[in-house]
């Protein structure tokens, strides 16, 4: 019994850690490497959500059509939000805070608009609907599906970052904006880019999450709160950073709803007070 | 010599005309303060995780005063809207304040939220204003004068919804999982009064989320097994937490009871098919209860609207119908007092159920309702899935806290 509650709770921890990991792994490249704070990444998590459910329930497509028009339809509005706004308050941090925390109350009201205020449930594949039994408990294959989605986004993205010409290119904008436009880059692009594919993430994220959660137009601040305490303890702009710090609040919520159910989320806040007072730049985040 | 002093003509029109105007002043002003409009404030959730259940709540009340045409015993009413807030105290003082103080309403509805609801009331109170609850209040507002709880406390509408249980669904056992907001402690406290002191049930665990938790996993794995979980949160945590539970097997020979009327019957279009069978809930208002009041309101709301009234148009309209009655006994005099004497001298029939009004449980302050308590049950017709009537328990007395 006690192996069981263990065995499901590390499982559960994990794949609720998958989803703050898609979201909280666009705020992170975002913040990091454009230095830009988006507030509104939340939003555009709801957003990806509400297109999900209109894509996959109410037009009947499958699911994974929905996760890639979810994304796609929050990437547009991330990319229209950095060129239309944010592109012109660069290292504005200020100014930075107030517009996105507009467009969080713009994007929810255009969701209540849209989508009325009756909550979505939660949505996924057919074929994801079942469970199987692990140590004597079902457990749904849709939370599998959560923990495969997350960890291929995480070696996917990895890979773009550490690997590649595009991620070396990004890297070196971020440290030296005119040595790299001195060499014939166009950041202005890569920005543009950058700033879609965290979108993108956030709205993939808001179907992939809608597994569990569904769709309603408190997330847009709810899941904020929790994809900024996975930035701040893995750190701003390191995709590595993001899991691990997306895994340790999912297992800690995880572990600690069962343990301390009093203080499950003064638990999330205390780990973040130690892993500032420890490495105030998060455990593998750039150095500020 | 002294020149006398003589009263001449100018003098005596002059003061003629004063006498006059005066008269004219005296005669006017009762007119004026009668012509003016009386005043009803409405501090309800706009916004925060209230919203959706607040948003149907709103199209009943409206159309309760729209039936009334803007006048109530002869005289025209203005109703003032405000947004209670998320959930800031202090925001929702700031609305009050207003309401009050530059509005200058004569009486309010609202707010919405317990937590919120308490705090304000220490300050209407105060100021002598009348104050109704939408939906029921907690039973710690009924130790506020000018408090009136229409609709039952929390507590009390929660005690029914045990006996239901015990007695008709056979539960023996149950796991309580409540919202961490005062109403989520006090349906699940008037629960388990109702099944385990007033009946011979057992709670096995109480477990208390936060509100806008999104992984319920690790609340659902702490349960033990039992013949029932016992829920109560607001329409997203539900549905994520009975979808989530669903997944999870934790529906397998258990029966589950909401308490609080958060699966609004158009979440029953995507949750009906895993819930049918097996989810009972309470409810303040119940489409299909057969009482006049009810028929004429189902009417109304179907010609307006399209579709059938859910519960909380059905509170929205009633509580709007109870103000207005309240405002008819004084013939639109909006003294605190004669309010007062006329809440407390209500007898009506209401979509809720016929209503008569008893001093509160608390210190018999704030004015407490009595009225019928509806348990409903998901059945599947040809539209799809509905909350059919299942049990009524009619006029339910609020009873003392057993400790």
């Amino acid at each position: 019994m006690i192996l069981g509650v263990f065995v499901i709770c590390l499982l559960n921890g994990i794949s609720f850690g998958c989803i703050l990991f898609l979201l909280a792994s666009g705020l992170s490249l975002t913040l990091g490497l454009m230095g830009i704070l988006n507030l509104a990444h939340g939003a555009l998590y709801m957003v990806g959500a509400y297109i999900g459910w209109t894509v996959a329930v109410h037009l009947g497509f499958s699911f994974w059509m929905a996760a890639l028009f979810g994304g796609c339809v929050s990437g547009a509005i991330g990319l229209l939000m950095e060129r239309g706004f944010l592109k012109h308050l660069n290292r504005l941090p200020n100014e930075q805070v107030l517009l996105t925390i507009g467009f969080v109350y713009i994007i929810t009201n255009l969701c209540l608009w849209i989508w009325g205020s009756i909550p979505k449930p939660p949505f996924t594949a057919k074929f994801l609907s079942g469970a199987f039994t692990v140590v004597g408990w079902p457990y749904p294959f849709s939370r599998v599906a959560i923990i495969i989605v997350g960890y291929s986004v995480a070696l996917g993205l990895w890979w773009l970052q550490d690997k590649t010409r595009i991620g070396a290119m990004v890297r070196a904008g971020m440290d030296d904006r005119d040595m790299t436009k001195g060499l014939g880059i166009n950041l202005e692009f890569i920005a543009a880019a950058l700033f879609f594919v965290g979108a993108f993430l956030a709205g993939f994220a808001g179907v992939i999450g809608a597994q569990l959660i569904g769709a309603n137009t408190d997330l847009g601040l709810d899941i904020l709160l929790l994809a900024l305490i996975v930035v701040v303890i893995g750190g701003m702009g390191s995709v590595q950073g993001s899991l691990i710090g997306a895994m340790m609040i999912g297992l800690v919520d995880a572990f600690g709803k069962i343990l301390f159910p009093n203080f499950a989320m003064f638990m999330l806040y205390f780990l973040m007070v130690i892993v500032l007072v420890i490495k105030p730049t998060g455990l593998l985040g750039r150095k500020l | 010599m002294e020149k006398s002093r003589s009263f001449k003509p100018f003098h005596l029109i002059f003061v003629m005309v004063l006498a006059v105007l005066l008269i004219t002043c005296m005669s006017v002003a009762p007119t004026l303060a009668a012509d003016k409009p009386i005043k009803i404030g409405v501090c309800l959730a706009r916004t925060g995780p209230f919203t959706s259940l607040v948003a149907f709540l709103i199209d009943g009340l409206k159309l309760s005063f729209e039936q009334a045409g803007g006048k109530v015993a002869g005289k025209q009413f203005e109703v003032v809207w405000e947004d209670e807030g998320p959930g800031d105290p202090a925001f929702v003082m700031d609305k009050l304040r207003k309401l009050v103080e530059s509005d200058k309403v004569d009486i309010i509805i609202g707010p919405f939220n317990s937590d919120l609801r308490l705090p304000t009331l220490a300050y209407t109170s105060k100021k002598k204003i009348p104050s109704f609850a939408v939906v029921c209040d907690d039973e710690g507002a009924l130790k506020f004068p000018y408090a009136y709880a229409f609709n039952q406390t929390t507590f009390q509408e929660a005690r029914p919804v045990g006996w239901y249980a015990f007695d008709q669904l056979k539960v023996k056992t149950v796991n309580a999982i409540g919202g961490d907001w005062h109403a989520g402690h006090a349906f699940i406290e008037g629960f388990t009064q109702g099944f385990t002191k007033e009946r011979n049930g057992k709670v096995l665990s109480q477990q208390f989320p936060p509100l806008g938790t999104t992984d319920f996993s690790s609340y659902i794995v702490a349960m033990k097994p039992a013949d029932a979980i016992v829920l109560m949160s607001v329409p997203g945590d539900v549905g994520a937490f009975l979808s989530q539970a669903h997944g999870m097997g934790a529906f397998k020979n258990t029966k589950v009871i909401n308490i609080g009327q958060s699966i609004l019957p158009p979440m029953l279009k995507d949750l009906g098919p895993i819930l049918i069978g097996n989810v009972w809930q309470h409810a303040e208002y119940q489409p299909f209860y057969k009482g006049p009041a009810n028929k004429k309101f189902n009417e109304l709301y179907q010609a307006k609207f399209g579709h059938p009234a859910g519960s909380f148009e059905g509170c929205g309209y009633a509580v709007g119908s109870v103000v207005l009655e309240a405002l008819r006994i004084t013939k639109g005099d909006t003294n605190p007092d004669k309010v007062h004497e006329a809440v407390k001298s209500i007898n009506m029939d209401t979509p809720l159920g016929k209503l008569t009004f008893v001093p509160g449980n608390a210190d018999k302050s704030g004015v407490e309702g009595i009225l019928s308590r509806f348990i409903e049950v998901i059945k599947q017709g040809k539209d799809g899935y509905y909350w059919d009537l299942a049990y009524e328990y009619p006029e339910v007395k609020p009873a003392p806290i057993m400790k």
